[in-house]
């Protein structure tokens, strides 16, 4: 199995933030949810990929190739739906496919136009006039109409209501059955990854906290509810994160077998996506 | 074939899919020969990430029962005695293994258990 | 790949893309007809420079107003020294239609098409060149509004620079007569060479600066 993505040690220093040694690989054939909150580095990092901003250091390789010295070749693969803003909003979006159509070798107007028909949206209309959603349904348009084996997509989802995140969703998964392809997108909704991802890279303070298999992840750790007493110095150390209230304590562990020899009268669940990033996150600012 | 994870167990996702393959193929439910779905689809339709599939799938064929071709995909292996016999064995100790678990949530120590098991094995 | 970029310009400046071809016929239309004496170097020079100043400006202006929009070019296949190649390509060809129109207007209204050769054009390209060149570095690198006060700076040069000129030179007895001795195809090639170095060493620190820049 080929790695379609890989980052190796990427760093970038700017005014207030800085990426520190990003490291990670996309597996062929996965959508990877990229997570963190607002300012851990998602943005950077996406942006960086694509050459839009320089890194002091790192490798940054696409289809086993370097994305430095095969630029073109491999840009032309990808496909890539940023956060709004990225369009000309005085034309029409017939006018901005015309210039973003030329760029790319296997651009294919019969996607095209079926994308938009399964959009519902109308060519000749002005990306001013058109609401978040279908700016992001248009994006997305562009993305997958010239065949694309990676599609890079930041924040997609942010700002869309329930049904539009549904109908993308599906589109990511439709595009993953033609096989061969990878789909990275970030997000801090993580109700979308539970749903959809395949593999998780945690991002938070400009670093990654962990790249993992979700599976693996909902396997390996338990979310652990008991009574705050039952808490000592020694098995507070056996969980990522707790939170105590009046009422008992609730805490992330992937040493479950101890906490169980370690306190009785405990409620064992399977934590969401979200339980852990939190947990991670909280849990690496003490 | 009935493919029914819960998130309530303990067991790793990718054990509960692949031992409820293994039952389905032990059973008969599926035939030597049979395709297994696609990777993708199967895990979009138990909700489960590809690699957990990959996952099964890879230990499947390591442990014979299913062979794939590229391109094409995974298949049922056929007709192979020494596996049946490995799968029975197998079946034994998936029950042995569900004995253990009812055992251990009963308080039963391992010495009480082999106990009971050295006088119900003489019984026949 | 560049000509589609130069589209792009016009797509998004389309009004005054149409308002720029024709005040390119209407300044010399109006020179030729008012004071046709004049007819010759300064209407085209007149017409080069606030034809470019209009344009280019404009579409400067739609590009400010969404500034992403050339990130996502950049992330696409287009390569950065192609994005600014492209706008100055845009110069060259304003340059040309001015070139094309101005020629055409002073065979049909003047009858005096010798007045417009090479000796006209190549000392306003050379002009325009040298104004054009330092402007687009300014703009890469600083943005447009600062950039856009090195421009009232050259229209300023510009309507009173002839008169300064005037003055500077009553004052400073130079030996021309060892200039005009040069042949004008000499001096021909020198105003052409003198466009196609500025014009190159330009692009090439636009296109250093382009590349370094944060999109």
């Amino acid at each position: 199995m080929d790695h379609i993505l890989e980052v190796t040690g990427l760093n970038n220093s700017y005014k207030d933030f800085s990426l520190t040694d990003v490291s990670f690989t996309l597996p062929e054939d996965c959508i990877t949810g990229f997570i963190g909150v607002n300012g851990a580095g998602k943005t950077t990092t996406i942006r960086t990929i694509l050459g839009l901003t320089h890194k002091t250091s790192g490798s940054i390789k696409i289809f086993g190739k370097d994305m430095e010295s095969n630029e073109q070749e491999l840009k032309n693969r990808i496909g890539i739906v940023l956060d709004e803003g990225y369009f000309y909003d005085e034309l029409t979006m017939d006018e901005m496919k015309s210039i973003i159509a030329p760029a790319y070798s296997g651009w294919s107007d019969k996607d095209y136009k079926e994308y938009l028909d399964r959009f519902s949206l109308n060519p000749r209309q002005k990306i001013a006039t058109l609401s978040r959603g279908m700016r992001m349904k248009f994006a997305l348009t562009l993305a997958l109409s010239h065949g694309a084996d990676l599609l890079i997509m930041d924040e997609p989802t942010s700002g869309l209501d329930p049904l539009i995140r549904s109908q993308l969703l599906e589109i990511m998964k439709d595009y993953m059955k033609q096989g061969g392809k990878g789909v990275f997108f970030s997000t801090h909704i993580t109700s979308d990854l539970d749903k959809i991802a395949d593999m998780l890279i945690l991002i938070h303070g400009g670093k990654i906290l962990f790249e993992q298999d979700r599976d693996i992840l909902l396997d390996n750790y338990r979310l652990v509810k008991g009574d705050s007493k039952a808490l000592n110095n020694e098995n507070k150390k056996l969980f990522l994160n707790i939170q105590t209230t009046d009422f008992g304590f609730a805490g992330v562990t992937d040493k479950l077998l101890e906490v169980q020899k370690s306190m009785s009268d405990i409620l064992v669940e399977r934590p969401t996506i979200e339980d852990i990033m939190l947990a991670y996150i909280e849990g690496g600012q003490k | 074939m009935k493919i029914l994870i819960s998130n309530a167990s303990d067991k790793p996702l990718y054990q509960q899919i692949k031992e409820q393959i293994i039952d389905a193929i032990l059973k008969g439910e599926l035939a030597e020969g049979d395709p297994l779905p696609s990777i993708r689809s199967f895990a979009n339709d138990i909700k489960v990430s590809v690699l957990t599939i990959r996952r099964v799938y890879d230990e499947l064929e390591q442990e014979g029962f299913t062979t794939s071709q590229v391109g094409i995909g995974t298949f049922v292996s056929t007709g192979n005695v020494e596996l049946l016999r490995d799968s029975k064995r197998h079946m034994v100790e998936k029950q042995m293994q569900e004995l253990i678990d009812t055992a251990k949530t009963l308080n039963i120590t391992k010495e009480e258990l082999n106990a009971m098991m050295d006088i119900l094995y003489e019984e026949d | 790949m560049l000509l589609n970029l130069v589209r792009k310009d016009i797509l998004i400046a389309k009004k005054y893309v149409f308002v720029t071809m024709l005040v390119v016929i209407a300044i010399p239309l109006f020179i030729m007809l008012a004071a046709p004496s004049l007819s010759g170097f300064f209407p085209f020079l007149y017409t080069v420079v606030i034809s470019e100043l209009l344009l280019l400006q404009a579409i400067s202006q739609e590009e400010a107003k969404c500034p992403k929009a050339s990130a996502l070019l950049c992330a696409a296949p287009y390569t950065r020294s192609a994005v600014v190649k492209a706008k100055y390509v845009f110069f060259l060809l304003i340059f040309a239609y001015c070139c094309i129109v101005y020629a055409i207007m002073m065979l049909v209204i003047n009858q005096q098409p010798n007045n417009f050769d090479l000796t006209t054009i190549l000392p306003v390209l050379l002009f325009s060149v040298i104004i054009y060149g330092v402007y687009m570095p300014i703009e890469f690198k600083y943005g447009l509004t600062k950039a856009k006060f090195v421009f009232m700076i050259g229209i300023f040069a510009l309507s009173f620079g002839p008169v300064l000129f005037a003055n500077l030179f009553a004052n400073i007895t130079i030996d021309f007569s060892a200039l005009a001795a040069i042949s004008s195809g000499v001096k021909n090639i020198v105003l052409a060479l003198a466009s196609i170095a500025v014009f190159g060493i330009s692009m090439m620190v636009s296109t250093k600066i382009f590349s370094e820049k944060e999109l």
